[in-house]
């Protein structure tokens, strides 16, 4: 059965505002994961200046040798990619139902809480209703 | 990586097709960034100049193999990120789709990049891209006057690869038929 390896959420200056393992050989460690995502959210942004045509709106899917890289960008910015098998179909169903349970529970209530800090690009201040 | 997978020595050029030309670009590099050869068949867009470009192109590379490596979730140790990977280690990408194109990328073992971007839902060029990297060694590495590490001027290459819907270079078939 296809797996998921890996889920990360970023936010739209490239920082790390999720990370969960959902079962790769090698666990990473906070800072790699951190480095990964802002490497991430800048290819996403290079490869759009290398389009042929206008109007692109970065990677969506990667295929490497032993996984596949499914990202979906909101229209906030938020970018959110998954690290699965090689081939694993409905991955982008599954980033769209994870962007409206993201939403749903982090934006909308106005409290926010992430595992790491510094969210400065959303406006809104902790502990507010 | 799987370079040297299949029996032939020499992979066979793809079976000619009906399909049209869906490649926009083309690029090969040297291990050392040096664009070797920049064919362009149909970009309207050009956003920088022709040596920011493959400089850009080159850099975006070499990243996303890192990234790769580091991401991989098969392998226990991983190197650190931004250490350059030789050629075969570490797993690698071998292509990208974004909403507007499609690149598909190969590196050789003596470290020849070779990308085509393409339409973006084209299929599987690895085929493809052998073919064209065999191109590369029977009509500019076998050219005794050719030296290594400069641009590639050669008449019979331009015209092999310009005519990709009798060759179905671009459209990712795969079949066999004579070099």
């Amino acid at each position: 059965m296809a797996a998921i390896y890996s889920l990360y959420i970023i936010n739209k200056s490239g920082g790390l505002i999720f990370y969960k393992d959902y079962g790769s050989a090698g666990r990473m460690d906070t800072n790699d994961s951190l480095r990964l995502a802002s490497l991430w959210h800048s290819m996403h942004a290079i490869s759009q200046q290398l389009s042929p045509v206008s109007g692109c709106s970065g990677i969506e899917l990667l295929e490497a040798d032993t996984f596949d890289l499914h990202c979906f960008q909101s229209l906030t910015g938020t970018k959110f990619f998954v690290v699965s098998e090689p081939g694993t179909q409905h991955m982008d169903g599954l980033l769209k139902h994870i962007y409206e349970l993201f939403e749903g529970s982090c934006c909308l209530v106005g409290a926010m809480k992430f595992p790491l800090e510094s969210v400065p690009g959303y406006g809104f201040t902790r502990g507010s209703p | 990586m799987q370079f040297f997978g299949g029996s032939e020595i020499s992979p066979s050029p793809p079976l000619p097709t009906a399909s049209g030309n869906n490649g926009h670009m083309m690029y090969v590099f040297n291990r050392n960034g040096i664009c070797l050869l920049y064919r362009e068949w149909n970009r309207p867009l050009h956003t920088l100049n022709a040596h920011q470009d493959h400089k850009l192109m080159f850099g975006l590379l070499f990243s996303l193999k890192s990234l790769t490596a580091k991401m991989d979730p098969t392998s226990v140790d991983k190197g650190n990120l931004g250490v350059p990977q030789l050629p075969g280690q570490g797993c690698s990408f071998h292509s990208f789709r974004t909403n507007t194109y499609k690149l598909s990328f190969m590196e050789s073992p003596s470290g020849i990049k070779i990308i085509l971007v393409t339409h973006p839902r084209t299929g599987d060029l690895r085929e493809s891209l052998k073919y064209i990297y065999n191109l590369y060694v029977e009509y500019v590495v076998k050219n005794p006057l050719y030296t290594p590490g400069t641009l590639i001027r050669c008449d019979l290459l331009d015209s092999t690869l310009d005519q990709p819907s009798e060759n179905g270079v671009f459209d990712g078939s795969a079949g066999a038929c004579r070099i």
